[in-house]
């Protein structure tokens, strides 16, 4: 009986434990999912509750003391940043140069006046009256001490030469805000002939080292052209990205006069460079891109050995930088209805519609195109040796397209790089292990870049033969040192984007894994991963073409990993086609043939003359979307729910932010309930450089402004500008009196260069630096960085984007959006979406193929807004299709919204077309506040929104409203989680609390635990007196 | 040398719950998204039954009788902390973007694992040993 007993309680304290566990296991289950449950159930986790709390309302807090602080941490990595992201490219012992021993002459005119950042949104503009230096390559270099040849700097200097044939202030492309109907005829270089060389100058260069300086200069609303000529009659050039006759006499001249020759190619644009890297009297090539306010300090740390290069190129450098079939259909084309056709005009000046853009190309762009081909080349198949795209007019081969390519660069020491083993995880993640060593001389760090090339079979989905899948990049490792590289990826980017695809719940569209070998490779850039994925492909390396000298082909760094089935469900959720109408052949059958490596002969034949259909002159004549009658939906407008947008932060003990309520909260309604119409209104149509303050939620004035550099000077002349004296309690304030007030703020290099890096971590400490000054200068949103593609090297905001690369580009986002957002910063990539040409940028129809649109374009916002580390989004001002980018509900709704789960805001573009830039269209399309004045639309075909008519319209339109307060929303709860909220302190206070579901959860949980204790101890009790019976 | 005894009621069904749990195992390995650490947490439930059994038949420890406490234990956390890494597979199969096949593996082992509980609870009644 007693045995009974004892049985009996120790199986009552195995249920009790038993039930214990899992219940601690419905508690974290649960907990892991409160958002959701909440939904289900209407329950929420915060209470707002009244407080006497004496919070300063200082959520961010700076890590400095001082603006000066700022300042110099602010340099300091700019100059890393640029040391970094120079690539060097060729050496042959000539570099690092001997500081103490070797004198330098400046060849080039260009070297006095090279290009530091792109013309408007990345300008470089510093408060030169109190001391601020945009660093020169000649400042640069005499700040670190280099012994520059006088003589030749004078004679650059000097009226006869400067003012006859220099490119003053660093630019000569000039942007075009007007509409354009026709391509920029000129690009003046800015390098003086040969006949200006004094022989006294000559003789000052020699026993020097040449430092020549190659520049191409960038701004926005222009572009490049192959076309171009010379805009300076003493030079020319066959393109204006080729070496211009100037110059090349110009390198002849440093050849005679110098011991070495050491070229730094100062562009953003990708350059001819074959005739350099093939002639043996040159002896280093650096690429310095654009390097900003503080990056020459950089490049001179390279040149003197003071830092060891170890960037990689951002884009690729062909051999012909017109070669590709993405420059097939560049430059101005016309509607045959445009307003220029005469009798035949129906397109009208406002609706800024008449020009087009057919990206022909698909995938194909960029190292995508030249690296894929090659593989057919090497692999004889899919036509690739045909003589379309070729360069020479023979049969194409890549031997005679590449230079340089895509992540390609040297280093001063030698790495070896060993890929030990790839792991992928459908649906979770995927790691790569590579181990890299020092086997060189000096010290130095690594980038390691991991590709990927997927399985294609002909006629199935188009895929680039190799792409780039994530990377990583070695502390500074010291000569013989190895260290272990962890590559963390997401393997959705090894998926296509198939249109025609269904799924299992019958919507059209899907990313799909194709099942096959998956080959992943490691290697000094594309050319060389995929050099790697043919020797394991092959089992032979004898066909394979190796471009630079110091390449390492080996299978040994390719890796197969094999999907036994293909998978078309897992990155789909939510995924339907949502560009079919950026595709023209949807609309106009076979008007265009695309790029497709079943056969590279095609897709060479440029589309001329489209006359639109109807259906697309419903988007070409911005009446996409009209305001109608309707009671769908009831919002309610000022309501008095006593709650102000403060309440809504949580914070810890020392008042930081960790956080907002959750965005699905339903208090956050209860807020935008007290909005008046009248507010919404005047904040969605004014919205834009500052936000308009919701008084009646307590919601700031809020400011943004460019760029992806930093804050532009020409739009925030200093620190200053923004404070008022009312914020002067503020830590961060700044007066005008401040020695440094004025100093302008954009100070990094341009996304080129910062790509080039191939380093997350230092990416992200310029976010951070961003967010700093956005602390120091209260201006809590940036638009940037830019997260487009370079397409072709001839667009002329190159300079703002970071590569030619999407996944470069998103990672580059994902980092430099974390690191602002840590400060409260709203990062806020730009332009959203398919800003490929910057000439007739306003209104342009871009069209496209769903895929390219999805892989090559859209990819690269993909990181940062999917992870929301980006808060906002500017949009492009062209269309998407035919329909305005601001207004595209496929864009901005399915895809950003629906696939990507994006909360953040969305912005136009400074309103340059108020038309087709129109507010209607924006709303109902999915879109945000119009970057406009209060009287921006006023002269429009639709209208103010505050006028009397259309406040009427409003007030009938149910659904206007309702996007209204959608909009509303995504700006409230994202300017929640800035720093436009410091100084603002609540006088209630939200507060985390356990729901009815948590708190029955947590119950059962206790009383079993109380319950096992219990049984447990009867259960011991009983044991003992067994025990002491049996004695 | 202490001759074997032959197995009891509570030994057979001891033995029982450690076959389910084998049989949840190797289900458990093909399910799409499986974490290492589950089995690693049914596998000593598993061994412990074994071992239990094994030991059970020359000897009657006492102690052999928290074994099935253990394991009990065990099992509930292998079975609950097993859903943590399937309930996106789980939501995706209901919506209908995964097909139960997909999940098929870790439903197995659910199932499986929670009756080897149940057995378990009815040793921990019943006693191993006197």
């Amino acid at each position: 009986m007693k045995h009974l007993k004892k049985q009996a309680m120790q199986g009552l304290a195995t249920v009790s434990a038993s039930v214990l566990v899992l219940s601690m296991g419905v508690e974290t289950l649960a907990n892991s999912r409160a958002q959701f449950i909440n939904g289900r159930l209407g329950t929420t986790n915060y209470q707002v509750i009244q407080t006497d709390s004496e919070s300063d309302g200082i959520y961010y807090k700076s890590e400095f003391n001082s603006l000066e602080e700022v300042l110099n941490a602010k340099k300091e990595l700019a100059t890393q940043l640029s040391a970094e992201g120079s690539v060097l490219l060729k050496n042959d012992g000539a570099l690092p140069v001997k500081k103490d021993s070797e004198n330098i002459t400046l060849w080039g005119l260009n070297s006095i006046n090279p290009t530091l950042g792109g013309m408007i949104g990345s300008s470089v503009a510093v408060d030169d009256e109190n001391g601020q230096i945009a660093y020169s390559l000649q400042q640069a270099l005499e700040e670190k001490k280099f012994t520059l040849n006088q003589t030749m700097l004078d004679l650059y200097s000097s009226e006869e030469v400067n003012d006859t044939y220099g490119r003053k202030g660093g630019h000569s492309s000039m942007p075009s805000f007007g509409m354009t109907y026709e391509n920029t005829p000129m690009y003046k270089v800015g390098e003086a002939p040969a006949s200006v060389y004094t022989d006294e100058a000559l003789k000052s260069a020699d026993d020097t080292a040449a430092v020549v300086v190659l520049s191409r200069d960038s701004s926005e609303a222009t572009d490049y052209n192959p076309n171009m000529v010379s805009g300076d009659e003493s030079d020319s050039f066959e393109r204006p990205l080729a070496l211009s006759d100037n110059e090349k006499a110009m390198i002849e001249l440093a050849k005679a006069h110098s011991t070495k020759v050491i070229v730094l190619i100062n562009s953003d644009n990708p350059m001819e460079l074959g005739d350099l890297e093939n002639d043996a009297e040159i002896d280093a090539i650096l690429w310095v891109g654009e390097p900003g306010m503080n990056g020459f300090l950089g490049v001179a740390d390279v040149l003197c050995g003071d830092a060891n290069p170890s960037g990689h190129l951002s884009d690729t450098y062909p051999a012909n930088t017109a070669s590709s079939p993405s420059m097939v259909n560049w430059g101005v084309y016309l509607y045959t209805n445009s307003t220029q056709a005469g009798k035949d005009a129906v397109l009208t000046e406002a609706n800024k519609a008449d020009w087009y853009l057919v990206e022909s190309e698909g995938i194909y762009s960029g190292y995508k195109y030249y690296e894929t081909r090659y593989e057919d080349q090497i692999l004889g198949q899919g036509n690739a040796d045909t003589k379309e795209g070729s360069s020479t007019g023979d049969g194409w081969d890549y031997a005679n397209e590449m230079v340089y390519p895509f992540g390609y660069g040297l280093s001063y020491t030698t790495f070896e790089q060993k890929l030990k083993s790839v792991d992928v995880a459908i649906g979770g993640e995927g790691t790569a292990v590579v181990d890299v060593t020092n086997i060189g001389d000096v010290a130095g760090s690594s980038a390691v870049e991991l590709y990927v090339q997927a399985p294609y079979t002909e006629g199935g989905i188009e895929k680039a033969a190799v792409q780039l899948l994530d990377f990583g990049k070695t502390k500074v490792l010291e000569p013989g040192e190895t260290e272990t590289v962890t590559i963390t990826f997401d393997p959705q980017y090894m998926a296509s984007y198939d249109e025609d695809a269904v799924k299992e719940n019958g919507t059209q569209g899907a990313w799909v894994l194709d099942a096959g070998d998956y080959y992943f490779a490691v290697g000094n850039g594309a050319h060389e991963a995929l050099n790697n994925i043919l020797a394991k492909k092959t089992g032979s390396t004898d066909n394979l073409i190796a471009i630079n000298e110091d390449e390492n082909i080996t299978a040994d760094n390719a890796i197969v990993w094999n999907l036994g089935e293909k998978n078309q469900e897992t990155y789909s959720v939510g995924v339907e086609n949502a560009l079919q109408d950026a595709d023209i052949n949807n609309f106009i059958e076979n008007t265009v043939e695309y790029t497709t490596r079943s056969d590279w002969s095609k897709g060479w034949t440029p589309v001329e003359a489209i006359t639109p259909t109807e259906e697309m002159m419903v988007g070409l004549t911005n009446n996409t979307y009209s305001l109608t009658e309707n009671s769908d939906y009831n919002e309610v407008w000022g309501a008095d729910n006593g709650l102000q947008l403060a309440d809504f932060i949580l914070t810890d003990e020392n008042g930081n932010t960790t956080g907002v309520l959750e965005y699905d909260d339903p208090q956050w309604n209860q807020l935008l309930d007290q909005v008046t119409l009248d507010e919404a209104i005047n904040f969605v149509e004014a919205g834009g450089d500052d936000f308009e303050n919701i008084d009646s939620i307590g919601y700031p004035r809020t400011y943004a402004n460019d760029g992806p550099i930093g804050f532009v000077r020409d739009q925030v002349p200093g620190y200053f500008v923004k404070w008022n004296k009312t914020n002067s309690d503020e830590p961060t304030y700044v007066a005008e009196e401040d020695e440094y007030s004025g100093y302008g703020m954009a100070g990094m290099p341009t996304e080129p260069v910062v790509a080039a890096t191939f380093n997350k971590e230092l990416v992200q400490r310029e976010g951070e630096i961003f967010g700093e000054d956005s602390l120091w200068s209260n201006i809590a949103s940036v638009f940037g960085p830019g997260l487009n593609n370079h397409r072709t090297p001839y667009c002329g905001r190159n300079h703002e984007y970071y590569s030619e690369d999407s996944m470069l580009t998103n990672l580059m986002g994902v980092a430099v959006c974390t690191g602002g957002t840590s400060k409260g910063l709203m990062m806020s990539p730009k332009h959203f979406a398919f800003n490929n040409m910057e000439l007739n940028r306003s209104g342009l129809s871009t069209f496209m193929t769903e895929q390219a649109g999805r892989e090559m374009e859209l990819r690269g916002f993909q990181g940062a807004m999917q992870k929301n580390v980006a808060k906002g989004i500017m949009t492009a001002f062209n269309r998407v299709g035919t329909v305005f980018a601001g207004a595209d509900e496929g864009v901005q709704t399915q895809i950003a919204r629906n696939e990507w789960g994006y909360t953040g805001w969305i912005v136009t573009d400074m309103i340059n077309g108020a038309d087709y830039m129109n507010w209607k269209d924006s709303l109902l399309g999915g879109g945000g506040t119009m970057l406009s004045n209060p009287t921006t639309y006023e002269d429009t075909e639709w209208g103010a929104m505050t006028s009397d008519k259309n406040m009427k319209k409003i007030k009938a339109d149910s659904l206007f409203q309702h996007k209204m307060k959608e909009i509303l929303k995504t700006y409230v709860y994202t300017t929640a989680q800035s720093n436009a909220m410091n100084g603002i302190s609540a006088g209630t206070q939200i507060v985390y609390v356990n729901t009815w579901w948590q708190n029955l959860i947590a119950g059962i949980k206790y009383a079993f635990g109380a319950l096992t204790v219990i049984l447990v101890v009867l259960y011991l009790v009983s044991l003992k007196k067994n025990g002491k019976e049996k004695e | 040398m202490k001759e074997t005894k032959k197995l009891s009621t509570s030994s057979w069904l001891t033995l029982a719950a450690a076959v389910l749990g084998i049989i949840g195992l190797v289900a458990y390995s093909t399910s799409e998204v499986a974490v290492k650490q589950i089995g690693i947490i049914a596998a000593i439930a598993i061994v412990l039954n074994i071992i239990t059994i094994v030991v059970s038949m020359k000897y009657s420890f006492g102690i052999l009788n928290l074994s099935s406490t253990v394991s009990a234990i065990l099992f509930s956390a292998a079975f609950v902390y097993g859903f943590a890494s399937q309930l996106d597979p789980l939501g995706w199969a209901v919506s209908g973007l995964y097909t139960w096949g997909q999940v098929a593996g870790f439903l197995v082992f659910a199932v499986l694992t929670f009756a080897a509980l149940i057995l378990e609870f009815v040793v921990s009644f019943k006693g191993l040993v006197k």
